[in-house]
């Protein structure tokens, strides 16, 4: 199999080397999350802050990312989190994962800290670090401007703004349409390393090893995208509008009860919002490869366009109260140009509201702004002094489990964080679901552990379940059809525990193979419609590419070195069994939500984890135990942690 | 009057999304051995795009041209300029579009004759961008030159 080359880039000195790539290596790991944890897991050990010097990312394309593959087009980026000070990895589409695979190079190893601002230019076998002085200070989209300009239009950027450049620990990564490094805070990295952007043009070939094999694969894949298209779109935008007024009961999205009145506004806002939605939409826009163009451009009252998908839509009119989509609109342009996280900087806005409205933060706190839901100007004002870290500003770019600790005076209570990154949406806890989802996720963010099937589809009758089956959408294996046909779901859609728990961990197997391969997640199980529906078949598509024999059960184990060496890393940054239960927030065990369903108990919780944990082979504590990092060729993490006492050694 | 086949491949770029699967399957299906690799750098069809503005316009491979055009006029689109090299077809030596990498070999669409196949790009287009219609058009018969 032909195999990229790695470059390595010491920002401190001004190196950069290069040197073939291994293929032990893509054998044990295959790419991306995988060859980047690997590689993450010698180089930052805990003794490395993220904001130290030798702290390092590692940037790697998916295997299949540049192929055929519909919605092969993910690159990931591992790092530890300033933010949660745990693994994390942010996966971006667009087309910075072709443009890399197609300069030769399948893994960029940055690490080190320029004196002054830089930016990295790959280009085929030309690597350079070029001065970005006269970029610092520029918005993303500026940046990525001025950066083809120079390079020419053919290059992909990935740039930080003003947020980035201040190490606002939600800033993101921006690239091209809509697409970024979002939740983790990789853009105050970039920027602590004075790393302004990375460009990126290539004009090599992306070879494939089985041709036929692929091809066949993927006009089968194509021929089934009905389903994901309904998910994003079908009725145009109602689904979407529907189901996030659904969640848009709380405010700060950890479970602040919205007042009546306002509950009662955001009802009569779906049509308004729909109709905005179906009126000014321009454009639906793909990634690379992709045809469910899940991104849709809108344009802004000064001419330029802003991408919009999914939840971020609603993000800033929930967290401000203000059910205006143009303001969303504004919001969402002022967020990509500063390199803002959406659901972050929204959390923690609404955050100081409340803090506000409590009496927590006063007029001396906020340089004399008076802080109040539904006033455009206040929501505005607090973006930009946390992009610009001005007076309260600087202790909210924090985020808000760190603000919380910093202000004090009971802030804790409104602080609503899962492994202290700001919780996603307020998806619904109290469900089996969501609870284990959010629990167990491995950077703080359950959305890249949500399925449509183990979510949705228990709790519907037998025959729907019977027809989803039939019909091919059925993505696991066939062992799981007596939890999904003969248990469903009970009076409140619950799964049983031990079902719910095999769900998720299968699931996590997808989500990581996903990653692996680049595919984008709305190809999977994300939607109810699971277009990649095997695990045979996304071996399949590995082997056809790659040329190495992956079958299903093989498949199976890398996810599963992955997922333990993530969860070891993790394990080693401090991370325990408590920081998973409190990824659920203590709300969720409560208060009653609406009839008919119910609250969670925390013993219901604890099962889950008991169960997941087993499941994986993890002990209680959800760790690795020695023998399951034996079985998965992990003899290296495991000394690594009975060194440090976190194992015990064999006597 | 005889009759011959054009083939048209017609372009709504209000409905193009950008994802350049067009240039993929291109390069895919036209490599040696067929879909032995993917290099949109040999694609005989590429997407213009400016994504602040909005703009996504595919443009097929045109002719082969040995010479830069000595004129030279700006597009206006959604007012914003445009060179016009940006949407021109040609395989032309003022840029690298549309010649193979390495060897600058000129590439031009040939509407997927040389693979025996309707258009790939059109088949594989799923926002329905590119569409394909073949129409009789009249062609004036060829009168032998008088000797």
């Amino acid at each position: 199999m032909p195999i990229g080359d790695t470059i390595e880039i010491d920002l401190s000195r001004g190196i950069i080397e290069k040197r073939e790539g291994d293929l032990a290596l893509v054998r044990d790991y295959v790419a991306s999350k995988g060859t980047g944890t690997r590689i993450l897991w010698d180089r930052v050990p805990p003794e490395v802050d993220a904001f130290a010097p030798e702290s390092t990312f590692i940037m790697s394309a998916g295997v299949l990312t540049g192929t055929l593959v519909p919605g092969a087009n993910r690159l990931c980026i591992v790092y530890k989190s300033p933010a949660t000070n745990i693994h994390c990895y942010s996966s971006v589409g667009g087309f910075l994962g072709t443009a890399l695979k197609r300069t030769g190079y399948d893994t960029v190893i940055v690490s080190g800290k320029s004196d002054t601002p830089v930016y990295l230019y790959i280009n085929d076998d030309r690597v350079e670090l070029r001065d970005a002085r006269h970029l610092w200070g520029h918005d993303t989209r500026q940046t990525e401007s001025l950066i083809r300009k120079e390079l020419g239009d053919q290059a992909e950027v990935l740039s930080i703004g003003l947020a980035g450049e201040n190490k606002v620990l939600f800033a993101t990564a921006e690239h091209g349409a809509g697409d970024c490094a979002g939740r983790g805070g990789f853009g105050a990295l970039m920027g602590d390393k004075n790393l302004k952007a990375i460009a990126i043009h290539g004009t090599k070939d992306i070879p494939v090893a089985d041709t036929e094999r692929l091809f066949d694969i993927c006009n089968y894949i194509l021929s089934r995208t009905h389903g994901a298209r309904k998910g994003i779109l079908d009725p145009a935008g109602y689904t979407f509008v529907r189901t996030f007024l659904r969640w848009a009961d709380f405010r700060n999205f950890g479970g602040i009860v919205q007042s009546p009145e306002f509950q009662e506004e955001i009802k009569n806002s779906g049509p308004l919002t729909q109709a905005f939605i179906e009126r000014t939409r321009e454009r639906e826009v793909a990634c690379a490869n992709c045809s469910l163009r899940c991104k849709h451009a809108y344009r802004n009252t000064d001419g330029t366009y802003v991408y919009h998908k999914c939840a971020g839509f609603y993000y800033a009119m929930f967290t401000s109260q203000i059910l205006k989509p143009e303001f969303s609109l504004a919001c969402k342009t002022l967020f990509e140009r500063y390199g803002l996280d959406i659901y972050s900087t929204g959390d923690s806005v609404a955050f100081a509201i409340d803090l506000y409205e409590k009496g927590i933060l006063t007029r001396e706190d906020t340089d004399g702004l008076h802080l109040e839901w539904q006033n455009p100007d206040v929501y505005l004002a607090l973006v930009h002094k946390i992009a610009r870290r001005e007076g309260i500003g600087d202790v909210l770019a924090n985020g808000t489990y760190r603000a919380a600790r910093q202000i004090g005076k009971g802030a804790e209570r409104y602080a609503f964080t899962a492994k202290k990154l700001e919780l996603h949406m307020n998806k619904i806890y109290h469900r089996y679901h969501m609870a284990l989802s959010s629990a167990v996720c491995d950077r703080g963010d359950m959305t890249k552990l949500d399925s449509g099937t183990a979510g949705q589809m228990p709790r519907r009758p037998l025959s729907e379940r019977e027809a989803y089956i039939k019909d091919g959408w059925f993505h696991y294996p066939d062992s799981y059809k007596k939890y999904f046909l003969e248990e469903g779901a009970d009076a409140y859609g619950n799964s049983s525990i031990e079902a719910q728990a095999s769900y998720n961990s299968y699931d996590m197997e997808q989500y990581t193979l996903a990653d692996l391969s680049g595919i984008c997640m709305f190809w999977l199980e994300f939607w109810m419609w699971p277009t990649i529906n095997s695990r045979a078949m996304m071996a399949d598509l590995m082997t056809a590419v790659t040329g190495l024999e992956i079958d299903e059960a093989e498949a199976t184990r890398i996810a599963s070195r992955v997922i333990s060496l993530v969860r070891a890393y993790s394990v080693r940054e401090g991370l325990r069994r408590q920081d998973d239960f409190d990824s659920v927030p203590k709300h969720t065990f409560e208060r009653e939500p609406r009839p008919p369903e119910r609250k969670l108990e925390p013993d219901t919780l604890d099962q889950l984890l008991d169960k997941f944990y087993e499941i994986r082979g993890w002990d209680r504590q959800g760790i690795p135990t020695a023998a399951n990092l034996e079985e998965l060729d992990l003899g290296f993490v495991r000394e690594d942690m009975e060194r440090r006492g976190i194992l015990e050694g064999k006597s | 009057m005889a009759t011959r086949k054009i083939k048209y491949i017609n372009i709504d770029a209000d409905k193009c999304s950008g994802c350049r699967l067009c240039e993929s399957i291109c390069s895919a299906s036209h490599a040696d051995p067929p879909y032995s690799l993917v290099n949109p750098g040999r694609s005989r069809i590429r997407v213009f795009r400016d994504e602040d503005n909005d703009v996504y316009i595919p443009v097929l491979a045109g002719p082969y041209t040995d010479v830069e055009c000595l004129g030279r006029n700006t597009v206006m689109v959604k007012g914003k300029e445009y060179g016009e090299c940006s949407f021109c077809r040609a395989s032309c030596p003022s840029r690298d579009l549309f010649r193979e990498p390495e060897t600058d070999i000129p590439l031009k669409c040939d509407t997927c004759e040389s693979i025996n196949s309707e258009p790939l790009c059109v088949k594989w287009c799923l926002s329905k961008c590119l569409t394909f219609e073949e129409v009789e058009e009249e062609v004036e018969e060829e009168t032998p030159a008088a000797a």
